[in-house]
């Protein structure tokens, strides 16, 4: 009994010790998905770039020239 | 009564159309690429090619003859109109010293608008002479039909042109063609194919006759459903850090997410959600007189197979951020873009230039479960 209960502590300690023992392979494969780049992006939300925009509209003599029209020459 | 009429008739031509704002973009971000897009880039060297006060790059793109494949940059899917306008700054670029040439390219494609269902529509050509474009239609199985041809000598002109595109999709339909915001091309009648009566889509592409060496270059491009000749759209790019950088990553404002081009081995990043990454943005106003229409943001990103797998696009202002509707990403780099707010989301007025210039503007992103 005291040779079990050594064996079954031991492998509880290994898996505390180890947790990745336990899980399975395939979901260490998604969890740790590499991009185009090699970057390790598994829990990540990564940004590379933001810009805004403003749309100006040129007024013509302080009036903003939109016709009720939407065409006009 | 006279009296009356002529008021009411006073206040209708008052009174301005409602703008629709459809798309505006004018960098990598706001597009994706054609699967023959060999040579689509920013260029942001040859500041001839866009106006500096607006813009800080012009995109690139080779010639190309195919209306599936470009190359050419594709704007997202936009809300299905049948008449519409499209605007942009263009220029046919010689590669290193300025928007020269004049030579287009027989049947190369500059534009292309889609139709509702996914295929094109409405094609703008070169036609192999100097100068020169043309308008065509084109059916679902592929056949090329041309309208009109336009003048030699008018598009392009050798130097920056603002072109800008009336479109009616419709039997009794038009397609106008204006370059500085005087018209050189029309053709009145069936524009359609396939009983199709919407477009929500478009495609910019290049027409440069002179070899795959050589571009058409765009930037500042919009379209909506009103009248664009006086539109012009002002690049408010990130340039310090905002109310709050949260984000991983360092400098994010100034050495990260301010690229003129995507380089997706550099970026900010964080395994949590409600996260924020705020951004101040370049507030030096284009000379002029001008009424603002929209904000509009894009960005490029991805998410993880666990983590944050949404995003929102922030605006801050009056001291407040403003949080876009959850958007997705995938796991691999892509574009989100074409976020468009038309009113200041803290008065529900219409914007005006000095929120976006007022110390504390920020625009940003908050990551989501």
């Amino acid at each position: 009994v005291r040779r079990r209960s050594f064996i079954l502590g031991a492998a509880l300690v290994m898996l505390l010790a180890f947790p990745s023992l336990a899980a399975p392979p395939a979901n260490n494969e998604a969890a740790t998905k590499l991009n185009g780049y090699g970057v390790l992006q598994g829990a990540q939300a990564q940004v590379s770039k933001i810009v805004a925009y403003g749309v100006l509209i040129t007024k013509t003599g302080g009036v903003v020239p939109v016709s009720p029209l939407t065409h006009w020459r | 009564v006279r009296r009356l009429a002529f008021a009411l008739l006073l206040l209708l031509a008052a009174a301005p159309a409602h703008a629709t704002l459809l798309f505006a973009g004018g960098e990598d971000s706001d597009f994706t690429l054609g699967t023959s897009c060999g040579t689509c880039a920013p260029d942001s060297t040859d500041t001839s090619t866009w106006r500096t006060n607006f813009a800080r790059e012009s995109l690139l793109i080779v010639r190309g003859s195919s209306p599936t494949t470009g190359p050419f940059l594709k704007t997202p899917a936009f809300t299905a109109e049948t008449v519409l306008w499209f605007h942009a700054q263009t220029c046919n670029y010689d590669g290193s010293g300025g928007c020269n040439m004049l030579k287009t390219a027989s049947n190369t494609i500059l534009l292309n608008f889609f139709g509702a269902d996914g295929n094109p529509a409405i094609l703008i050509r070169g036609t192999g002479t100097d100068s020169q474009v043309k308008i065509s239609k084109i059916d679902t199985s592929g056949t090329i039909t041309d309208l009109a041809t336009c003048g030699a000598g008018t598009y392009p002109s050798g130097g920056l042109d603002q072109l800008d595109v009336y479109l009616n999709y419709a039997v009794a339909g038009e397609v106008t063609l204006y370059r500085n915001s005087s018209q050189f091309c029309d053709y009145t009648g069936d524009v359609t194919t396939n009983s199709r009566t919407q477009i929500n889509q478009a495609a910019i592409g290049g027409i440069n006759g002179n070899g795959l060496s050589f571009y058409t270059n765009w930037s500042e491009i919009i379209i909506a459903t009103t009248r664009t000749t006086a539109m012009n759209l002002w690049t408010l790019a990130p340039n310090g850090a905002g109310n709050a950088t949260d984000w991983t990553g360092a400098n994010p404002c100034t050495a990260i997410v301010n690229a003129k081009t995507i380089n997706q081995a550099s970026y900010i990043n964080t395994a949590s959600t409600a996260v924020i990454n705020e951004c101040t943005v370049t507030n030096s106003v284009p000379s002029g007189d001008y009424t603002p229409l929209a904000l509009v943001m894009s960005m490029n990103g991805l998410v993880g197979a666990t983590g944050p797998q949404n995003f929102d696009f922030l605006t801050r202002t009056g001291g407040a951020d403003y949080a876009s509707s959850d958007m997705a990403l995938t796991n691999t780099f892509g574009n989100v873009g074409n976020y468009i707010q038309t009113l200041n989301p803290a008065s529900s007025a219409a914007w005006a230039i000095g929120d976006w210039t007022a110390v504390g503007f920020n625009v940003g992103v908050e990551s989501k479960p």
